[in-house]
């Protein structure tokens, strides 16, 4: 019997791995295909933001509105690709467009390829929730590259009702539904904006279709290095604030992601670190070319990236 | 005592009670501290989940209630016939008796207000000394000589936004917080689908930091 406990023991862990991974696939589906409206309460260092959250999927089309009840009136709306932020307060929208195709169905995947190497799922069986039963899923990074998570999984429709993000076995950030309801239809009103935003100054972003480096961004930007268990997943140019243009690398460990921006130096240098919550960015300067690296990642993780951005010398790219 | 609270405490909370309920339920408060709690937890929730607007208590919330301990306090000393009239106890007690005595109710609303903006439980997230800022005067800082009757006075008054780590960049150049807003946004936006990252949360982020992303 004593050496059948080893074996159980080992034979527990992996069906809990296997019934985390599971989880975590139907929840990362969830977010995306359920109905739900509801309240949400966001927490971290201190501060409390209460947000009322509307989501619908219909007709392969994601929608979804989100209003600030705290703080500054404020009003995200994403339609697809789309995310609209109004600032009322300000007279401002921010808009950012991104190319939302083939991205769907390579979530299954990625978080299933990400975790196993890079973080240990555990299944922490049942607890009630906003007056429902829910999953416990903790997902503890391996290294010191990525945060660890906690989720509180909805068993009927597998929406994450609760996210805790970890750091070190102390939770930075918390969000957490206090109501939620999962309607069969939600009505185009309820999707729209509450403001009148015609006379409101307009911040548009948006992924510029050019496949040739623009010429303000000279030469061919790589990745020399990174953190383990991080690839690229996507790559291309955007264009940002003033009309101007920046080279976005998008990276991923299937779990965590982050960003790296690349443009021209301006007349407001970020060199250096800096932090918002559980966000951080690192900048640096090389080749007259402003680095930016940005994600809800710890610090030595969008420095290690930034560091290891380079320019592809011109003699490389003249080779086959 | 539920029956209150389901059939009248709109009424109540909106000032729209008549003469009579405001009464009937002012002695209620008064003697039920549970009712007290589950009446400011409505309250709360109806300022802070149903409209669209920060929290603010309802000064005259607390100035009903404090009408009502005046008047039953009233009605105790009422004079009789057989004795030489007291001084009213309306004028004895000082102003800023009074006024603390309206803020110790409305210190256990934002009590429960305090307790409701920690829903979580298993982190100390929020606490009085976290979300009021410094007190407007010296004076009022040593007449409300807790922390509770800090927040409920600054409930009672305007207050600028407080700014954290967490809902800004530490940095100071404007222009550059709106270049890293403005690259996580699109971070956000071209994250989702990988990962948890790419999902509502980010969009939950994007919701509250854009507050102070413009000038």
């Amino acid at each position: 019997m004593k050496r059948l406990l080893p074996l159980i023991f080992v034979f527990v862990t992996c069906v809990a791995q296997a019934d985390g991974d599971d989880w975590l696939t139907r929840a990362s589906e969830a977010v995306r295909t359920t109905n739900y409206r509801g309240v949400l309460v966001y927490l971290r260092e201190g501060k409390m933001d209460t947000l009322r959250i509307v989501h619908r999927y219909k007709n392969g089309n994601e929608r979804e509105r989100l209003i600030s009840l705290s703080g500054e009136p404020r009003e995200v709306i994403r339609d697809n690709g789309v995310v609209t932020c109004v600032l009322p307060n300000k007279q401002v929208v921010l808009v950012a467009k991104h190319n939302m195709q083939n991205l769907l169905s390579n979530v299954a995947s990625l978080v299933a390829n990400g975790l196993q190497k890079n973080y240990e799922v555990k299944d922490l069986g049942k607890e009630r929730l906003a007056d429902r039963m829910c999953h416990v899923v903790a997902v503890q990074p391996k290294d010191e590259y990525r945060y660890g998570y906690r989720l509180l999984i909805d068993e009927q429709t597998h929406l994450p009702l609760k996210l805790d993000l970890v750091r070190d076995k102390k939770v930075l950030e918390q969000m957490m539904f206090t109501d939620i309801e999962f309607p069969k239809q939600i009505s185009d009103a309820a999707l729209k904006p509450t403001y009148d935003t015609h006379a409101y100054r307009w911040i548009r972003h948006q992924a510029a279709q050019t496949t040739a480096a623009p010429e303000t961004v000279k030469g061919e930007w790589h990745s020399t290095d990174l953190p383990a268990g991080y690839r690229m997943a996507e790559s291309g140019w955007r264009r940002v604030s003033g009309g101007n243009l920046a080279r976005q690398m998008l990276f991923t460990d299937g779990i965590a992601t982050v960003s790296a921006f690349v443009a021209q130096v301006s007349d407001h240098p970020f060199i250096g670190s800096t932090t918002m919550g559980a966000v951080n960015a690192y900048g640096r300067e090389t080749d007259g070319h402003q680095i930016t690296v940005v994600g809800e990642v710890p610090n030595a993780t969008v420095r290690f990236i930034a560091e290891h951005i380079e320019r592809r010398p011109t003699s490389a790219l003249a080779k086959p | 005592m539920k029956v209150i609270i389901d059939e009248k405490a709109s009424a109540y909370l909106d000032g729209e009670a008549s003469p009579e309920e405001v009464e009937n339920t002012t002695a209620a408060l008064l003697r039920d501290p549970t009712l007290r709690d589950a009446l400011s937890r409505q309250h709360w929730l109806r300022h802070a989940l149903r409209d669209s607007r920060p929290l603010v208590l309802d000064a005259g919330f607390s100035a009903r209630v404090l009408a009502g301990l005046d008047a039953e306090q009233e009605v105790t000393s009422a004079p009789r016939t057989n004795v030489i009239p007291l001084q009213s106890r309306k004028t004895a007690v000082p102003r800023w008796r009074r006024q603390t005595t309206g803020l110790a109710v409305a210190a256990s609303l934002v009590g429960a207000v305090v307790l409701i903006n920690n829903p979580l439980g298993d982190e100390p997230s929020v606490s009085a000394d976290a979300v009021v800022p410094a007190l407007a005067s010296q004076q009022q800082a040593a007449t409300m000589s807790t922390p509770i009757q800090q927040v409920a006075l600054q409930q009672q008054q305007p207050q600028p936004q407080a700014r954290v780590a967490a809902d800004h960049w530490t940095v100071s150049d404007p222009d550059l917080q709106n270049r890293l807003n403005g690259y996580l946004l699109e971070h956000d936006g071209l994250a989702r689908g990988y990962g948890f990252s790419g999902a509502t949360p980010s969009l939950v982020r994007a919701a509250t930091y854009t507050q102070v992303s413009e000038r």
